[in-house]
């Protein structure tokens, strides 16, 4: 019998005859593969996870002797200065360093902690397979062959067993190291410049009014304390120097010259889009324009507001939003984007989130929340929500845009991008077309889009970092979507050579061939039938029909933006924008 | 010694370049292993941007401090005449 190769696995190499045999069996018994278990255990890099944290071992050890010398100059402060304040800053600033030194050490702790269990584990797993091997092949030969097929159909009691053993202890292993390793990421959710940060930023200086104590003899204060507080300060804006001027500054001059616009459309969209950064800046306390295009009447033209600041944050997660929906109207959008900041918030206090409503792209049927528009660019609006061109050109458009958020944000900043509806679409396409993201999130999807067919077809994501939230309810995720779209496009706009997988919006994400992670959540619209009750034989000619119709509504109701960023599904949708994969609950595709 | 401090506090240049040697996939295909390889890329680096934020404010505390003790000193020099 030959062994089976098992390639790119570290233990591959010297797999003996019998773990093949074992693997074999399990084969036939539908069991889960031992050795795939085995090589994910001993592919877990520890030592590399080890050295990295060395790295943060210095840093604690720069925080300590910072410290250390702060709180020698404290005492000196105290005695040759009458003010309590220079002693009070410095005592502040040692007591944030030693702060910030306890979550450094705390996490490199953490990780020491699991680099030793996970080496243990590999160590035992390299010992269970060997004791395996070993007592395989102090088994009767017979008996090893009775395992295979096109022999004696029940492998030997005594095959079984090892064979029961490897398995439990295998999975004994693995929850071992995922306790480890869960135990590690709930450890390195505290961010250790939060102390530091949350310093007041305007210091107080060391002034107060009061002179030094080593002023000479008879010395008086002097008449303007103001000058005395007013140091230099490196950062601080002067007439010579502004300092930085804003990310969005541009976009605010072109909104604030289309408000004074004369045409109709054009200000209308301006109007719309300030009444949106006043509601972003109160839901967030920042808020940015980060893009600007102005409207006219044949283009509902393009806006981003970020709810929080992207230059400052942690994570930034993009917004796009389905047909309907246009940059004059973005109070959904921004209301979502709130959300889901919010709960990331709640899951990760010591993280800065920064959420963008993207209306970027050439939303169809815009104009039905949107500005005046004139009637044929009506028609072309209407017949672009039967298939997924926008949604492609709009994904070309992200991609160029969330480039452009990535140079306003700090350099470590976590991207994501959510769609809902069409805007899934177009995230897929930006994806498909090399956006640099860290994770997508498809909602409410009608398809990826044309030449996606499965999550692998995004070049700089992974397919298991494509999430997809798709209520069962929903008949906009079900392929009857499809088909009305066909059917309608067909009436409308005559034959359309749709993609190469015949279907106007491409592949269902949720699909298990897809490949993507699809999201264990539910609707979070109380799911209600109706059966109408007619009239004598009105009920049998009509009833069925109106009942249809009635629940059809109902069903549609269930594809929001709003729903799906409600309850455990905007749990998951912030947890994924957060990088929490382990809070995230997935279930196998359709 | 407020100076000093400032200046421990940016380390000893070892840390000038680097980035994670983590790999997504570094500690295996599960969620743990990915979260856990994503968030330590980032906590790490996080550990030395915190010193090098303490250490700028330090030299900005350290900076005030001088110039209010300068001020104070030239004002008080200010009332007492030198010698003509």
């Amino acid at each position: 019998m030959s062994t089976p190769p098992a390639s790119g696995s570290p233990g591959g190499g010297r797999r003996s005859d019998g773990l093949s045999v074992l693997r074999l069996m399990a084969g036939l018994q539908g069991l889960p593969d031992p050795l795939v278990a085995a090589d994910e255990l001993l592919a877990i890099d520890a030592d590399t996870l080890a050295g990295w944290f060395a790295v943060a071992r210095r840093a604690a050890v720069w925080l300590w002797r910072g410290a250390d010398m702060l709180a020698d100059a404290i005492p000196a402060l105290a005695a040759a200065w009458s003010s309590p304040t220079p002693q009070a800053w410095i005592t502040a600033l040692r007591e944030a360093g030693l702060e910030s030194r306890t979550v450094v050490v705390g996490q490199a702790d953490a990780a020491d902690l699991a680099c030793s269990t996970l080496t243990q584990v590999k160590a035992s797993v390299e010992e269970e397979l060997g004791a395996t091997e070993a007592a395989v092949a102090a088994l009767d030969p017979a008996d090893v062959g009775a395992a295979l097929p096109g022999d004696s159909p029940s492998p030997s009691p005594e095959l079984q067993h090892i064979l029961t053993e490897l398995t439990a202890r295998l999975d004994e292993l693995r929850a071992r190291a995922m306790e480890a390793l869960q135990s590690l990421a709930l450890s390195l959710r505290a961010d250790p410049r939060d102390p530091i940060e949350s310093l007041p930023t305007d210091d107080p200086g060391a002034g107060a009014g009061t002179g030094p104590r080593f002023a000479a003899s008879g010395g008086l204060a002097p008449t303007d304390p103001s000058a005395v507080a007013s140091g230099p300060i490196p950062s601080r804006p002067t007439p010579a120097d502004p300092g930085p001027m804003p990310i969005d500054v541009g976009n605010l001059e072109r909104l604030r010259l289309d408000l004074q616009s004369e045409d109709d459309t054009t200000r209308e969209m301006a109007q719309g889009v300030l009444a949106s950064l006043t509601q972003a800046k109160q839901a967030g306390g920042v808020a940015q324009l980060l893009v600007y295009e102005s409207a006219d009447s044949w283009s509902q033209g393009r806006a981003a507001i970020s709810v929080g600041d992207i230059s400052t944050a942690d994570n930034v997660a993009t917004l796009v939003p389905g047909i309907t929906s246009a940059p004059a109207h973005m109070a959904d959008g921004v209301n979502d984007a709130a959300a889901l900041r919010a709960e990331a918030s709640r899951q990760s206090p010591g993280e800065t989130t920064a959420v963008v409503a993207w209306y970027g792209y050439d939303i169809p049927l815009g104009f039905a929340g949107g500005v005046s528009t004139n009637p044929l660019a009506k028609v072309d609006s209407t017949l672009d929500a039967l298939d997924d061109d926008n949604a492609g050109e709009g994904g070309v458009v992200l991609a160029r845009d969330i480039d452009r958020f990535r140079q306003w944000a700090p350099v470590g900043a976590r991207f994501t991008a959510l769609g809902f509806s069409m805007g899934s679409t177009t995230v897929s396409s930006a994806a498909a077309r090399g956006a640099r993201l860290d994770d997508a999130v498809l909602m409410g999807s009608p398809g990826a889009g044309e030449g996606v067919p499965t999550a692998d077809s995004y070049p700089h994501l992974p397919a298991d970092h494509t999430f997809v939230i798709a209520f069962d309810q929903d008949p906009v995720t079900q392929t009857r979507t499809d088909l009305a779209a066909t059917a309608a496009g067909t009436l409308l706009a005559g034959p359309r050579i749709s993609g190469p997988d015949g279907e106007p919006f491409g592949v269902d994400p949720a699909l298990a061939d897809f490949g993507a992670q699809v999201v264990d959540a539910t609707t979070n619209v109380p799911e209600v039938r109706m059966s109408l009750s007619l009239p004598g034989p009105i009920e049998v000619l009509a009833g069925p029909v109106e009942s249809a119709a009635v629940n059809q509504w109902l069903a549609v109701s269930h594809h929001s933006e709003t729903n799906y960023l409600s309850g455990r599904s905007k749990e998951a949708a912030a947890a994924v924008v957060l990088g929490h994969y382990t809070d995230v609950p997935t279930k196998p595709g359709r | 010694m407020v100076d000093h401090a400032a200046e421990a506090l940016r380390g000893d240049g070892t840390c000038e370049v680097f980035r994670s040697p983590l790999s997504d996939a570094s500690l295996g295909p599960s969620a743990a292993g990915r979260e856990v390889a994503v968030a330590a890329g980032r906590r790490v680096t996080e550990a030395v941007d915190a010193a090098r934020a303490l250490a700028l404010r330090v030299a900005r505390a350290a900076e005030k401090i001088r110039a209010a003790a300068e001020q104070f000193e030239r004002a008080e020099a200010g009332q007492i005449p030198g010698p003509r």
